[in-house]
């Protein structure tokens, strides 16, 4: 019951808040909208059974993401106006319009195969103590840390690659590349 | 109210709002916080399928019911490389057109 209050809260405020990212003519407002989204993003994770993602949204999303695009926003010539739009405004209503009913409809139509009464408590405790190494260490190992490293671990290592030249990509932008 | 529908409900009109701002914002600071809405999403729909979703194998192999997390995890590693990369790419594009509008005569400053 309070945990439907407060998903819908956190819904409201994520929706209200990506249309004020929309909406608002100041870049500087929408990025601060767009945090918002994140800690309401944050918030419904925590209750989906996902305290780590949401540490790691925090972290991540609202910590550095964030940072960077205000960082960014004041390269803007007038920060006030700068977050106009362009001429395309009703052919993208339209689109969109057509994307969200196609998205609708197929949620609505799709036989969802739910968690039954018997294995919702079984799912509960995998997701809450997968971060939690002393109970899985009695249990069946499940925790994130060694799916990670075992069933995932070509992906987990090309992720560090994708890190890594994101780095020196990045570094070497923002020096202005070879012309010197 | 809290159920699989609404959710993804609420991820599907996140995503298309992210849409809608890569293709009208005329910044191009504002097309990226529309892109990063769009990642929040998907993974919001990530994390509710893990949540709500029966895993196939899930009683011969209790990890099953982490691998929507585990997606997650890396959808959020992707969008951290691909914003520092997209950052560098709009410095360089400062550098060169000295906007970041994105209209049609960008690059033809110099």
């Amino acid at each position: 019951m309070i945990e439907d209050l407060i998903f819908a809260i956190l819904a409201v405020a994520a929706l209200a808040s990506a249309i004020g990212m929309i909406a608002v003519k100041d870049l500087f407002r929408a990025a601060l909208c767009l945090v918002a989204v994140f800690i309401s993003i944050a918030g419904i994770y925590v209750l989906l059974n996902a305290e780590f993602l949401a540490v790691v949204q925090v972290l991540v999303y609202v910590g550095a993401i964030s940072i960077l695009i205000i960082f960014a926003v004041m390269l803007s010539d007038d920060v006030k106006r700068a977050n106009l739009s362009n001429k395309l405004q009703i052919p993208a209503i339209l689109l969109c319009g057509v994307i969200l009913a196609v998205l609708l409809v197929s949620v609505v139509s799709t036989q969802w195969n739910t968690i039954s009464e018997v294995n919702r408590s079984l799912v509960d405790t995998v997701q809450i103590y997968s971060v939690d190494p002393d109970i899985s260490q009695t249990t069946e190992d499940f925790s994130l840390a060694s799916l990670l490293l075992t069933d995932h671990v070509l992906a987990f290592e090309l992720v560090s690659v994708l890190l890594l030249a994101a780095l020196v990509g990045a570094l070497s932008l923002m020096r202005g590349g070879g012309e010197q | 109210m809290m159920s699989l529908e609404t959710i993804l409900g609420l991820a599907a009109m996140l995503f298309v709002i992210g849409i809608f701002g890569v293709l009208t914002k005329r910044n191009i600071i504002a097309v990226f916080m529309s892109l990063e809405l769009m990642f929040n999403s998907v993974n919001l729909t990530f994390v509710a399928l893990s949540y709500y979703v029966m895993p196939v194998n899930l009683v011969t192999d209790l990890s099953t019911a982490m691998t929507g997390h585990v997606f997650a995890i890396f959808v959020i590693a992707v969008a951290a490389a691909e914003v520092a990369v997209g950052l560098g790419i709009v410095f360089a594009l400062y550098r060169v057109n000295g906007s970041i509008e994105l209209t049609s005569d960008m690059g033809r400053s110099n």
